[in-house]
């Protein structure tokens, strides 16, 4: 069985949307967005969506609202209400912090930022009781030419990291610089579980690895037991509309590495074809169009696939 | 004349499309627990999303003038869980004393500039609604009407893109 999940935003109830969006401003209280939170839990559990990814932004800036562990603190029964409500629900939860935050990264100053913004995702994840397979998804990161260089710093400065926040890393193939095999060797030095990503998969295969071998390498590390995460999504082909002020609209091509609005089918499939025989995992879809891609991508199945209804929820 | 002032200055700041969440108040107590900083609601009986970044209040008619209509709204600051009669300690045998609430812990009452009146509705309960709709309604069953100033959000290729 195949969990399916979505990012962060709800797009398929239009007063959750707006409230997130009003939600995310930085003064709002940690235990106002999870107000919202449970609200969206409520939503994916009614539509059969077992697998969540937070917002990365519940916690407040420290100099609007304080220290994450005192945001946390003060948020200690809501926190338990979300975590509760998601076990009984069996919702996966997850969280990806934004691309910034790379503990590999050359600035000793930009990593430290980087692993205590980690380090307060992981509390927060603790804080709601989330199990093992609930995993903050990093990208290696660094500047400069040296890819091994980052990878260095990034086992160097994971040890340095608390137990709690080390449990709770995986590390995710970013599709430009730092592909499948630096995230496998940062496996080796450090046991970090590897986070699959199909699209950036296709991105950037420079060794020409097949899929179902690259997917299997992946979910090799992570430890027995825990359900591996998986990402999807797929290449934007379409232009699109960008508004800039009160112009009219510009007509904008689409960029390499651009996640389309929902999933192409046809490749979702081929996927799942690649992923027979290896071990179970549950697959965050990356699509700009968030619940609908997912709900949109479950009726293609019935359509395209239906051997795989059942096996894909 | 400062209370007046500063009052438009906080409608001023708050957005057309903030959400808003219309309660019933029926006691005079519980509408003082309003202006001394909290509000709550209980976990059992919600059939709507509670998430608003506002609570408006309408009043029922233990309040005489202010009866049936909703005048006020306060921001929310933060949001707990307590029971009863953790929250209402002097009413210890009340029948829901165990019961669970939401505790919503509000900013400052803010007074609407013209009242939202109930010319016929009486049994107000939740109602999910927006601050533009507030500001425009003529009554209460207005709230339930989406507001046309309220853009749908785009999704096919005019703005989600931006967001991922």
């Amino acid at each position: 069985m195949i969990y399916l999940g979505i990012a962060a935003k709800i797009l398929g109830h239009a007063r959750l949307s707006r409230a997130g969006a009003h939600q995310s401003e930085a003064s709002a209280h940690l235990s106002v967005r999870l107000l919202w939170v449970i609200e969206a839990l409520r939503y994916l559990d009614a539509h059969n969506i077992r697998f969540y990814r937070l917002p990365d932004n519940l916690l407040a800036p420290e100099d609007r609202a304080g220290t994450p562990a005192d945001q946390i603190a003060a948020a200690a029964a809501m926190l338990d209400e979300v975590g509760s409500y998601a076990r009984s629900a069996a919702i996966r939860l997850s969280m990806h912090p934004h691309p910034g935050a790379t503990p590999g990264a050359a600035s000793e100053e930009t990593a430290t930022r980087a692993m205590a913004h980690i380090a307060s995702l992981a509390a927060l994840l603790d804080a709601l009781g989330a199990g093992p397979e609930s995993v903050v998804v990093v990208h290696i990161g660094g500047e400069g030419g040296d890819c091994a260089a980052a990878v260095e710093r990034f086992a160097v400065r994971f040890e340095r990291m608390s137990p709690a926040a080390r449990r709770r890393i995986a590390i995710e193939p970013d599709g430009e610089r730092f592909g499948l095999l630096a995230a496998l060797r940062l496996h080796r030095f450090t046991g970090i579980p590897v986070v699959f990503d199909a699209f950036h998969f296709q991105l950037s295969n420079l060794e020409r690895i097949g899929l179902s071998e690259a997917l299997g390498l992946a979910l090799a590390t992570w430890s027995p037991g825990v359900r591996p995460e998986v990402h999807f999504s797929t290449q934007r082909t379409e232009a699109h509309l960008k508004r800039a002020g009160h112009g009219t609209p510009q007509v904008v091509a689409p960029r390499a590495g651009q996640h389309s609005d929902f999933v192409n089918p046809f490749e979702f499939i081929a996927f799942l074809n690649a992923a027979r025989g290896l071990p179970p995992f549950d697959v965050m879809i990356e699509a700009k169009a968030a619940d609908l891609a997912l709900l949109r991508l479950r009726d293609d199945l019935r359509r395209y696939a239906p051997e795989y209804v059942g096996w894909v929820v | 004349m400062h209370d007046h002032h500063s009052n438009s200055a906080f409608l001023d700041d708050i957005p057309a499309d903030a959400p808003v969440l219309v309660c019933v108040v029926t006691r005079v107590a519980d509408f003082d627990r309003i202006r001394a900083g909290w509000y709550r609601v209980p976990l059992d009986r919600v059939r709507v999303p509670l998430t608003a970044s506002y609570l408006a209040f309408y009043q029922t008619a233990a309040f005489g003038a202010e009866r049936w209509s909703v005048r006020y709204l306060a921001a929310v600051r933060a949001v707990g869980l307590a029971y009863r009669y953790e929250l209402i300690p002097d009413e210890p045998c009340h029948p829901r004393a165990t019961a669970r609430y939401y505790r919503f812990a509000l900013g400052p009452l803010i007074r609407l500039p013209v009242a939202v009146p109930s010319r016929r509705l009486r049994r107000v309960t939740f109602i999910p609604t927006t601050f533009g709709q507030l500001l425009t309604a003529r009554d209460i069953v207005d709230l339930w009407q989406p507001s046309p100033a309220m853009p749908e959000i785009p999704v096919w290729g005019a703005g989600v893109n931006a967001r991922v």
